[in-house]
């Protein structure tokens, strides 16, 4: 199924999915803001002393999404709020695409006893939901951002060992993996070299779907009170901070991270379903 | 049958023994000096010292394990350092708060996906089902509170239809409870929804194109029975499985739900004990739902084979 697509059929596919512009037009402009945050942001997203004279002010002119309960103005916490979030994501699915790719070769490629192991701690670790893992984790640790890529990057890496394994011994079977070997090439060379560029489709759209899941998560995190050090502009954080200010109607506070955070996780979605459409 | 249901309970039970090694290297290990991490850089080393004996963690670790796990087996959770309450019985009376709100979510979204799953199938290809697929996908990867966030402000604050807050007066009746947990069950529902409805239209997709729908469509029987009789007879038993299994999702959701809502159910419980550096609560609930979790899935599977005779012989 993965031999037969061509790159440049795969790129056609992509080209011509809806799915795929606007998916990717949401992430792009979250990206975008990440990285350009600093040059964007009307305000100081973490804050200046005086701000506080002006807290929780309503959507106006000069604050267009108001100001939170310390003065600040949301709609430049928003816009900075993106890099805290894609940054943890992004280095937590990379850590576990890294290492489950990896872990993955070995097991497909030797099989037997370690295969058994790892399929067993993996129905383990997926037998409580990711974010209690990450509670469990971030409570013995002291809440950290660093802590936090570990947990997800750690739990993603059985669960992306285990579909790069079936890919792998699939791939095991056919001749040109026989034809290595005879020629009397190391294991690692036919596992890096041979096998990987072939199940590298499988990579990325395991790497895609689990960003999602990651975002999920981080933000799931994130608005429980994990991971985030204080003044730091995160979306969940924000969230978790001013939602009890809802019974008071102020509303702005708490929206408008909200919707930043629907409008990303639907992009790296719509992002991932066009390119698992695309790559099977 | 019997040989099926014995091996699947014996996996079940080794997940269980790994999970809780998990557990306790992630209550006991990972916080280095348990009573320093309870009471914080602050505090003497005596009263450091006392909670340590007093929690039993200075006790070697495979001891330590040992009398956890034995305990646990015998229905001895531990005390919980924050609520000063044996952990049973906190748990006890969060699990049935959780089951209520649990169960209401599934009893709208199970008959409301598997409608949306079938109907996408059936209209494959046409702007209803991208509607469906598309909502549907949108629905399940935006995170709980987000959406709870939106119903609370439409809802409670600017319309005032319903209530914000899960937790309903103590002594109400079954409807004044009912109506506080409206609101916090609709983000349960909306990300499972995209979920079952997808794997739904899979399912009903893959048999439409099999074989013996073409025999049955060729022998001339009209579509609505071949449909009942021969797709969804088909296709919903999958369906089933998936159901189960999003259990464990379900309890991941409630704490961030209940959190949101203030609602004392499981999840709750587990962020005040996450929270409070509460390693006794935290350690025996995070168990509770891994064998909950196994319970739930063991139940599937054995109704799965037992509904589908071709899994059986395996």
């Amino acid at each position: 199924m993965v031999a037969t697509a061509s790159r440049s059929q795969r790129w056609r596919v992509l080209r011509r999915s809806p799915t795929f512009w606007v998916g990717g037009f949401l992430v792009l402009m979250w990206v975008v803001f990440a990285v350009f945050g600093d040059f964007v942001t009307p305000y100081e997203p973490r804050g200046t002393p005086q701000d506080i004279l002006n807290r929780l002010q309503p959507p106006s002119a000069e604050h267009w999404f108001g100001t939170d309960d310390l003065g600040r103005d949301v709609l430049s916490r928003v816009l900075a709020g993106s890099r805290q979030v894609l940054t943890v994501a992004v280095s937590a699915t990379i850590l576990g695409t890294v290492l489950g790719t990896f872990i993955g070769l070995l097991i497909g490629y030797y099989g037997g006893l370690i295969d058994d192991v790892v399929s067993r701690v993996l129905d383990a670790f997926l037998s409580i939901p990711l974010v209690i893992t990450g509670m469990l984790a971030l409570a013995a640790l002291g809440p950290n951002t660093i802590g936090v890529i570990l947990v997800i990057g750690l739990v993603f890496t059985p669960i992306i060992a285990k579909t790069v394994r079936a890919a792998v011994l699939s791939e095991r079977q056919l001749d040109y993996v026989t034809a290595a070997q005879l020629r009397k090439e190391n294991s690692l060379y036919v596992m890096f070299v041979e096998i990987l560029p072939n199940v590298w489709s499988i990579v990325i759209v395991e790497f895609t779907v689990r960003l999602g899941y990651a975002i999920f998560t981080v933000l799931a995190l994130s608005f429980l009170g994990f991971g985030v050090e204080p003044q730091t502009p995160d979306w969940g954080a924000d969230i978790f901070q001013h939602y009890g200010q809802l019974t008071g109607r102020v509303w702005w506070p708490v929206l408008f991270p909200a919707m930043a955070i629907a409008l990303l996780v639907v992009g790296v979605n719509l992002l991932a379903d066009a390119t698992s459409q695309a790559f099977e | 049958m019997t040989r099926f249901v014995l091996r699947r309970i014996g996996l079940a039970l080794i997940t269980l023994v790994l999970l809780s090694v998990l557990v306790f290297i992630g209550t006991q290990l990972l916080p280095g000096d348990v009573g320093r991490r309870i009471l914080g850089p602050f505090a003497t080393q005596e009263a450091v010292d006392v909670l340590n004996a007093r929690l039993g963690t200075d006790r070697p670790l495979l001891v330590q394990y040992w009398d956890w796990i034995t305990s646990a087996v015998t229905g001895d959770l531990g005390f919980s350092i924050s609520f000063s309450r044996p952990v049973t019985e906190l748990l006890g009376r969060a699990l049935v708060n959780s089951l209520k709100l649990g169960a209401l979510a599934f009893v709208i979204v199970v008959p409301l996906s598997l409608l949306g799953g079938i109907v996408a199938a059936l209209k494959r290809g046409t702007f209803i089902d991208r509607i469906i697929t598309v909502g549907g996908l949108s629905a399940t990867v935006i995170p709980e509170f987000v959406s709870g966030i939106v119903l609370i402000v439409v809802f409670a604050v600017f319309l005032g239809w319903l209530p914000g807050f899960a937790t309903a007066p103590p002594g109400s009746g079954f409807f004044t409870q009912l109506r506080h947990l409206i609101l916090p069950a609709i983000p349960l529902v909306l990300v499972l929804f995209g979920y079952i409805a997808r794997i739904t239209r899979a399912g009903v997709i893959e048999a439409l194109d099999a074989d013996y729908t073409r025999t049955a469509i060729l022998k001339g029987l009209p579509r609505s029975t071949v449909i009942r009789r021969d797709v969804l007879r088909n296709a919903l038993l999958p369906t089933i499985a998936v159901i189960a299994s999003q259990v464990g999702y379900l309890i991941g959701g409630l704490v961030v739900v209940e959190v949101l809502f203030g609602y004392q159910g499981v999840g709750k419980l587990l962020f005040d004990a996450a929270r409070n550096a509460d390693f006794p609560l935290l350690a025996s609930g995070v168990l509770v739902v891994g064998a909950s979790f196994q319970v739930s899935m063991l139940l599937a599977d054995v109704a799965y084979s037992w509904l589908n005779p071709r899994i059986r012989i395996s």
